[in-house]
């Protein structure tokens, strides 16, 4: 298995400061965000809901299910 | 509410925040949304399994630019040449702007390389394993 890490800085920023500043990260991304970002051609995060089809192997019912949520 | 643990620390003219929690795809998310308080600059960087390499300048809730290099198709992401101009200003290196560029342009699977190489330019401390933090002592904050 690989290395794998993520960190951001911060520019003029003492060390109290910006742990001042990490309640504001929210506790769980939102995950659409991070998908229209990772995936930006997937038409899944980045059409209206009204516009995407509905799978072939999904229920009208879990379709309807999915669309709501 | 689950809590996140985090190591702050000192890195050149920056503050460094790290977070196992982290990842190469949610980094930018998270800096955005903390961006949008402040004024101050943010860069973020992320990689995963030594196959995609993430780099990007983040001020006021938007993307300055933008780096994606590796295997990034393998995970849907678009490969993405990011501004040597802005990172080069960004870091203070705008002299070196030619070689900064040529890091990010090399197009090779050896991202271990790349990241060494643009901490030799830059002089700030980018590849931080999950022990680096500990090791460097940096402060343990739990939220």
């Amino acid at each position: 298995m690989g290395t794998k890490f993520a960190h951001f800085s911060i520019s003029d920023s003492s060390i109290d400061q910006t742990i001042g500043l990490l309640n504001l990260i929210p506790k769980r991304p939102n995950i659409m965000e991070i998908m229209k970002r990772v995936a930006p051609d997937n038409e899944l995060f980045n059409k209206p809901i009204e516009q995407l089809k509905k799978p072939e192997n999904q229920s009208d019912e879990q379709w309807q299910k999915f669309q709501k949520d | 509410m689950q809590k996140r643990t985090y190591y702050v620390g000192q890195n050149l003219n920056w503050t460094t925040v790290f977070s196992e929690e982290f990842g190469f795809e949610s980094i930018d998310v998270y800096t955005l949304s903390l961006s949008k308080n402040t004024d101050k600059l943010f860069f973020t960087i992320g990689l995963f399994d030594e196959d995609v390499f993430t780099f990007s300048v983040i001020k006021e809730g938007k993307i300055v630019t933008h780096h994606v290099s590796g295997a990034a198709e393998t995970y849907e992401m678009k490969p993405s040449l990011g501004d040597a101009a802005i990172f080069a200003e960004t870091f203070n290196v705008v002299p070196r702007k030619e070689q900064l560029e040529q890091i990010l342009e090399t197009n090779d699977r050896h991202l271990d390389k790349k990241i060494t190489e643009l901490e030799n330019l830059i002089s700030v401390k980018l590849w931080l394993n999950r022990s680096a933090p500990r090791e460097l002592r940096w402060k343990k904050v739990i939220l």
